[in-house]
């Protein structure tokens, strides 16, 4: 919290704070010091003295006490007018503890002097007090008593603190202004310091010299912070390169991929025309074979023996495979050469159309066709929608578990961005290892025996899903069903993902 | 004296007797007290003041105080001295009928003496450090020392201080302070 305080200060402030905090504990230490030694000094002579001026008035006092002469000591006591501190005095012969002749400055109220007592010097309240004895040629003539006011003590502590703070002021002042001006000694680099790096900071600008002598640490700040600055300049001018570079392989690479891109869908084209041709080609000697075959398998089936009856059926039946394998081979390669033609459609006159093209073959399996959130308009091509969902109802058919009746469940949900559409049913499902190479063509997990299929419906759907830019996946758990997931971006996404 | 006549005045004979009795031991009692005093002093004077030097260089002798003239002092220095040093010597009391019996002192106290014997008593000592010390009026400007007097009923002194410094004896100033000082009066 201090730390924190001290910094909202400036620097110049701060400067000048510190110094004269500094310079002010090291002077009211000092007078502190310097009253207490003085008041103790002042004491200790106050009591010497008071000591000497007993001293004094005993050896004065010393005749007439030892003859008895009361009125010529206290003629001598009289003499102590000339002390003003002394209120009080007496002396005491060695035959009583009374005091034999006393003197008193003030009579306003009379002073009861105690009974004689031991060599002494001690301060008591607002006096000092005193008892001397008083000796004459090893001779004990009697003892001095003297009360001395500490009044001009008191006078002396107030006039020292007087003192003390007009030094004090004086000095806060004297150091305000020495200090004012050395602290730029210091401040004066730093702020300079500061300006320059504020500078650097608006301009980004590196290349500033920063040059100053004169106090070792900040000299080599400034020294530090310059090797810094064309450090960063170096750097900078590396990175500068280095960008440059970047951006020309970048070009370099895109116009590269680009060439490599057209290429490729040259090279993808003539293969697409070429399986078309193929596929397309096949087919008529492929009818000549299938038809031909029926014709002999219908007519001269009895002219066969068993074994000729059998080779015939393979044949038959390996004819409808192979025209079915061409049919969608063809279907495939003409996705890939159809335009796409994008525009809203109802879903809903989709469904029905797949709903009408299945109701003979989900009769004849017992299954049956449900949807939902259906009324949605979408946004794609009509064809290509039409093949996914004939594709995935076909998939679901064909890979339909027989101990349940199958159920298709479609389902359409629209998102702020997308749609996405959702086709489950309770088939056999697929082992997770599958759910992507499943969209691979000619990808299949079963013999033609167990389930018939060609391996190239999944890779038709994922062909127009990507068509209508859009993406395709599977979640599955075996032996309960598979759902298969289309999203389809809104017409807006289109535009910025393009 | 009848016998008549004597019951009455046996009475106050009586009573003359109880009074003179007391009477004469008040006085008594005075003149002890007055003399104890000066008895007192001398050894209170000894200690201000310095003989000439050599004086006590036999270290084993006495200090000696020899009284002039009547004893007025009874058995009092005998008493006061018989435990009290002077200078840190002995003390020892002569009395004397005669100055001529004077051989040797330290103190002379001269007792209730004529006036006129007075320099033949000085004459006598001539230069031996001997402090002289007296009792009465005019002795002191006479060439005694010191002199007892009395004033406000207090035994005071006087001090020949010429006198007493020709003689070689050296007297402190606190001793001054609290005498009177007067000078020799030649006639």
């Amino acid at each position: 919290m201090k730390l924190e305080r001290l910094y909202n200060y400036s620097l110049k402030s701060t400067l000048i704070r510190l110094i004269i905090s500094i310079s002010l504990i090291a002077v009211i230490v000092g007078l502190i010091l310097y009253i207490s030694f003085d008041m103790y000094n002042t004491m200790d002579s106050q009591k010497k003295d008071a000591l000497l001026n007993a001293k004094l008035v005993g050896e004065y006092s010393a005749a007439p006490m030892i003859f008895g002469y009361s009125d010529e000591a206290e003629n001598i006591l009289e003499k102590l007018v000339t002390l003003p501190a002394v209120t009080e005095a007496c002396l005491y012969t060695t035959e009583s503890d009374k005091p034999f002749a006393t003197y008193q400055k003030t009579s306003e109220e009379p002073y009861t002097f105690p009974a004689v007592q031991e060599e002494k010097a001690v301060y008591k309240g607002r006096f000092l007090y005193i008892f001397h004895e008083i000796t004459y040629e090893e001779t004990r003539c009697g003892t001095i008593f003297m009360r001395i006011s500490t009044l001009s003590l008191l006078d002396r502590l107030i006039r020292n603190i007087f003192v003390a703070i007009l030094l004090l002021i004086i000095l806060l002042i004297i150091t305000f202004i020495v200090a004012s001006h050395q602290q730029k000694v210091i401040s004066k680099p730093i702020l300079k310091l500061t300006a320059l790096t504020e500078k650097i900071t608006k301009n980004q600008d590196y290349s500033v010299k920063m040059e100053y002598t004169g106090i070792d640490e900040i000299s080599k700040l400034y020294k530090e912070i310059s090797l810094m600055l064309s450090e960063i300049t170096l750097h900078q001018h590396e990175r500068d390169k280095a960008e440059e570079k970047l951006k020309k392989l970048n070009e370099e690479l895109e116009t590269r991929v680009n060439e490599r891109t057209s290429q490729l869908l040259a090279i993808n084209k003539e293969l697409e025309s070429f399986s078309y041709s193929i596929s397309h080609d096949l087919r008529a000697p492929l009818r000549a074979i299938y038809g031909f075959s029926q014709i002999l398998s219908r007519r001269h089936r009895d002219s066969l023996n068993e074994e000729g009856r059998q080779y015939m059926d393979y044949i038959v039946e390996s004819s409808v495979r192979m025209e079915h394998l061409i049919n969608d081979l063809l279907n495939y390669s003409r996705l890939g050469r159809k335009s796409v033609e994008m525009r809203p459609i109802s879903l809903q006159k989709i469904l029905d159309n797949i709903h009408h093209d299945f109701s003979q073959k989900l009769k004849e399996v017992g299954g049956k066709l449900i949807f939902e959130g259906y009324d949605t308009e979408i946004y794609g091509d009509e064809s290509l929608l039409q093949q996914i969902f004939i594709n995935l109802v076909e998939n679901a058919i064909t890979y339909r578990r027989i101990e349940v009746p199958l159920e298709i469940k479609i389902m359409c949900v629209t998102n702020p961005d997308s749609y996405l559409i959702k086709v489950s049913d309770n088939g056999i499902g697929i082992p997770e290892e599958f759910w992507e190479k499943i969209f691979n063509i000619f990808q299949r997990l079963h013999s033609d025996e167990e389930y018939p299929g060609t391996g190239i419906g999944l890779a038709n759907v994922k062909k127009s899903v990507d068509k209508l830019n859009g993406e395709v996946w599977v979640e599955s758990v075996v032996g309960q069903g598979s759902t298969f997931f289309i999203k389809l971006p809104q017409p807006k996404n289109i535009f910025q993902n393009v | 004296m009848n016998s008549k006549t004597g019951v009455v005045p046996s009475v106050l004979k009586k009573a003359f007797m109880i009074f003179f009795f007391m009477s004469l031991s008040f006085m008594l009692w005075a003149q002890t007290s007055e003399y104890t005093v000066k008895a007192v002093a001398f050894e209170k004077i000894s200690l201000f003041t310095q003989w000439p030097s050599k004086t006590f260089e036999n270290s084993d002798s006495d200090f000696i105080i020899a009284v002039l003239g009547e004893n007025t002092f009874g058995k009092e220095l005998e008493n006061i001295y018989a435990d009290h040093k002077i200078k840190d010597k002995k003390v020892r009391i002569v009395y004397l009928n005669d100055i001529k019996q004077l051989t040797n002192c330290n103190l002379l106290f001269i007792s209730k003496i004529s006036k006129s014997k007075l320099p033949k008593i000085l004459s006598h000592i001539g230069k031996k450090p001997i402090l002289t010390i007296a009792d009465s009026e005019g002795f002191a400007e006479a060439g005694c020392f010191i002199n007892f007097f009395e004033q406000e009923g207090k035994i005071r002194f006087e001090i020949n201080q010429k006198a007493l410094e020709a003689a070689g004896f050296k007297v402190d100033y606190k001793l001054l302070q609290v005498s009177k000082i007067v000078k020799t009066q030649d006639k």
